[in-house]
């Protein structure tokens, strides 16, 4: 399994924050982990096998302006994990919208359809000034009170997350990486 | 980024200093609460009057807050203590030693989100052994301060964190439970020595005192040598 791990961060030092902790679970998880940046990435590395799109600091909203990025990734037909961040690209590249929603701090989720992510009622880590109206294209999976919390494209192999799973949630990113 | 730093003088927030300014970033003041209580909910709290002397060798300004300590008026405190910051030195951003509380990581996004300051934490999620592996690489001089774990005697107290005493947590880790880099209250540092460190500190009259399985050593004299 290769996954390419990509950051939405503007500064690199969030890096530490939000990619570090996934490359953490991919690695243990057994991976080869291939680094990059959503604004400098060009193509899809040969033998990438799963795609994990990581999250940023509230303050960022550089990303904003890279979703034409994510419909690249997206047209490789790889399986997409896409977190926070990731995930309200995700849905602006899939015909949704992205809605100033904020958040901090632990929210309760729950699961509305079956699915290999996630299952039953849990609390989930939130960490966001932006949330998503999914569109048409995505199917909402699970939400809290407010808002949608993991999606899943209808055609695609790519789901979202809004919540940040790796914290507390691990096992979200796991079972993902074994699809 | 200009950047302040809530410090508390241990090892995280020594390293957390590190990081920003290997990151390119300028740490422009620390930024130390001082709580009125023992039994902080958020706040390390042994040997903080010694930060000041710390702050002397690092060559950072710094700024203090003292809070009582309640568990909301202390968030309230340290948001008052960053807007100050902002104020004062035109922080963009701060930057933190947090690693895996959830209620502490919680506490200080929301704070900074509502003065629209960035928030860095560079150890977020990182397993503790790590980061004890990272102080003996990059050569911390580092002392426990304060102890409350079984496995953790008096001995502990004033203890050099080198290879021995880290083996030992790992050890402790496995066989009590207890989180090897103290992420639990099971202890508190004081950083003597770093590679930003101007001059270091030289603990020069201590005493240990402990009771009912948690103690705390009392510095009572510390120079810059």
């Amino acid at each position: 399994m290769t996954v390419l791990l990509v950051s939405t961060c503007a500064e690199p030092l969030s890096e530490a924050e939000f990619v570090a902790p996934l490359e953490r679970i991919a690695c243990d998880a057994g991976a080869t982990v291939e680094s990059s940046r959503l604004g400098t990435l060009n193509s899809v590395p040969e033998g990438v096998s799963h795609i994990l799109l990581a999250g940023t600091a509230l303050q960022d909203d550089k990303y904003l302006k890279e979703i034409g990025a994510v419909e690249r990734l997206l047209e490789t037909g790889l399986p997409l994990l896409a977190v926070c961040s990731g995930m309200q690209l995700l849905a602006a590249a899939s015909g949704g919208e992205i809605i100033a929603q904020r958040k901090i701090g632990m929210v309760a989720v729950e699961t509305l359809a079956e699915n290999p992510l996630c299952a039953g009622r849990f609390e989930a880590f939130a960490l966001h000034r932006h949330a998503v109206e999914p569109g048409a294209r995505l199917e909402v999976l699970a939400r809290s009170k407010a808002c949608a919390q993991v999606v899943r494209h209808r055609e695609l192999p790519a789901w979202g997350v809004l919540f940040h799973p790796e914290v507390r949630n691990e096992q979200l990113v796991r079972s993902f990486l074994a699809l | 980024m200009k950047l302040g730093l809530l410090f508390s003088g241990g090892k995280d927030s020594c390293l957390a200093l590190h990081r920003a300014v290997a990151a390119g970033h300028e740490v422009a003041c620390l930024l130390t609460l001082l709580p009125e209580r023992d039994d902080s909910w958020m706040f390390h709290t042994p040997a903080l009057e010694w930060t000041a002397l710390q702050a002397e060798a690092l060559g950072i300004a710094q700024l203090t807050a003292a809070t009582p300590g309640e568990p909301e008026t202390e968030l309230a405190d340290m948001q008052a203590l960053l807007a100050r910051a902002q104020r004062k030195y035109g922080i963009a951003g701060v930057v933190t030693g947090a690693l895996a509380s959830v209620y502490q990581a919680t506490r200080i996004q929301r704070a900074c989100a509502d003065l629209g300051l960035w928030c860095f934490n560079p150890f977020w999620q990182l397993p503790q052994t790590q980061l004890l592996e990272m102080l003996l690489a990059e050569r911390y001089e580092v002392v426990v301060t304060a102890v409350a774990a079984d496995g953790l005697d008096p001995e502990w107290l004033g203890r050099r964190l080198d290879r021995a005493a880290v083996d030992e947590l790992l050890a402790l880790a496995d066989r009590y439970g207890l989180n090897p880099a103290g992420e639990g209250g099971e202890l508190e540092t004081l950083v003597l020595d770093a590679p930003l460190f101007r001059q270091q500190l030289r603990l020069v009259e201590t005493s240990p005192e402990f009771r009912a399985g948690a103690g705390r050593l009392q510095i009572r004299k510390a120079v810059l040598a």
